[in-house]
Formats: structure tokens, C-alpha cells, sequence
């Protein structure tokens, strides 16, 4: 059963409204997918939160099995300028890496 | 065993090891790609920890670790009790030296891990799940 990128694209724009979504297909099989998501809505949020918030966007197609696997990389952007205290939750098990505040970087794994 | 009786047990493990990894299949013979990249990871780290294989019940480990966490996909690690993500986000933080970081070990001189092994055979398939009750 395999969906088409489009909708996956859409279900998690629909999510995070203004997010920058890009969805791959790892396998050439339509199940194990590759999602970036680049949005502002992630600005305070650890990387479980952020990830949370793609993964429900999509949990209703993953649970009807049309989704096998998704790979997930969030990158939080700066809503028109730098906002938000880069010390915020400094002191969490869990914190958001130097993406918070370099340029987007999507090519960080290997290939 | 009923869900409260699992859920209970669950978060005692989570208690009780340090450093706990939800994954199919075991460390010696992963039954999933991203489950072996973390523990592929964790090895690199050269950290001890306590793995569970959760395709003998997966569907109501599933239940248990979304009411415990609000996260129902393994692999799962957590490091003192605290969910750390799955195997994107360990992926991430072991590149970065955060995790090992938040495991108190020196970071590997070639910090590299596997590189996700998608080229290959498919995983193989989930064994269905156990009636618990």
C-alpha cells in the first residue's frame, strides 16, 4: 500500500501552516519515507516535540499501515528575524541543536 | 497481563535502566533498519543498555509507550528516564556530540555512523503481535 508524496506533504502542511516540507521516498516503494520540515512552529520546542508534531500530522497513515516508516528531520526557522531566548530550556535533557540558530542545513547525514 | 499491569511495567523499566532502548528484534539480530542504526550508534557511544524487543507485543507496547510518552514508533530510546526520540533524532544528536554528551562518554574520533543500510534486503516482516490477554 504505498501513498502519494503529495499527501504526505499536505498533511503535515496542514499541520504547520507556512512550514517548508519536503518528502522523499527512501525505498522506491512508497512505505519508508523521508520527510524535512522546516518551520517556525518549532522555534521552542525540543527535537521529540517537533518530531511529535510531524509525526501526528501523519499517525492517522501510519496506523492504516499506508506509511510503513518515516524519517523525519525538523529544522526550526526564524519567523522574519531572530525572536526567542537562545538560553530557553538551556538546562533540558533535550535541546534544540545548532540548527536553531545556523542557516538550514539539510544535507548534514550522509547520503 | 491487563494495560494498567503493562503500562506499570513499562515505566519501572524506564525507572530502572539508565539507558533503555525499545526496538525490534534484539541488538545481535535487529529486525528493522532504523532499530539497528541505533543500536549501531549506542555501540559506536560504547555505553551499556538494557534493550527490549517489542515485536512479541507490539501493538499493545504501542498503546502503552503513546500513554507513557505520546510516542508510537520504535525504535525508542530513553536515557534517565527521559525519552530521547527515535532513531532520526539519535542519529542527529550522536552527529552533533550531544548524545554522547547526555551518556557522560567521550565522543568517538570518527563520528560517523553507519550509514542507514536502505540499499539492501527489505526488513524483514513483523511477526504479528501476541494477544496479551
Amino acid at each position: 500500500m504505498a501513498i502519494e508524496l503529495d499527501e504526505v506533504r499536505e498533511l503535515i502542511l496542514a499541520a504547520l501552516p507556512g512550514a517548508d516540507v519536503e518528502v522523499s521516498d527512501d525505498t522506491g516503494e512508497g512505505d519508508h519515507l523521508r520527510a524535512v520540515v522546516r518551520a517556525p512552529q518549532f522555534a521552542d520546542l525540543d527535537r521529540v516535540e517537533q518530531h511529535r508534531m510531524v509525526k501526528d500530522a501523519v499517525q492517522e497513515r501510519m496506523d492504516d499501515g499506508s506509511i510503513h516508516a518515516l524519517s523525519v528531520k525538523t529544522i526550526p526557522t526564524a519567523p522574519g528575524g531572530a525572536s526567542g531566548d537562545p538560553d530557553a530550556g538551556g538546562g533540558e535533557a533535550v535541546t534544540s541543536g545548532p540548527d536553531a540558530e545556523s542557516p538550514p542545513n539539510s544535507n548534514r547525514r550522509d547520503e | 497481563m491487563t494495560d494498567t499491569e503493562l503500562r506499570d511495567k513499562i515505566e519501572e523499566l524506564i525507572r530502572d535502566h539508565p539507558v533503555l532502548l525499545f526496538m525490534k528484534g534484539t541488538p545481535e539480530a535487529p529486525r528493522c533498519g532504523f532499530s539497528m542504526r541505533v543500536v549501531q550508534t549506542l555501540d559506536a557511544l560504547g555505553v551499556e543498555y538494557g534493550a527490549i524487543d517489542v515485536l512479541p507485543a507490539l501493538e499493545p507496547l504501542r498503546e502503552a509507550t503513546g500513554e507513557i510518552s505520546d510516542w508510537r514508533t520504535f525504535p525508542q530510546l530513553y536515557v534517565n528516564g527521559n525519552l530521547v526520540g527515535g532513531a532520526d533524532i539519535v542519529e542527529e544528536m550522536f552527529e552533533s556530540g550531544e548524545l554522547a554528551e547526555l551518556l557522560e562518554v567521550e565522543q568517538p574520533a570518527a563520528a560517523e555512523p553507519e550509514p542507514p543500510s536502505t540499499n539492501g534486503a527489505p526488513p524483514p516482516g513483523q511477526s504479528p503481535p501476541l494477544q496479551i490477554e
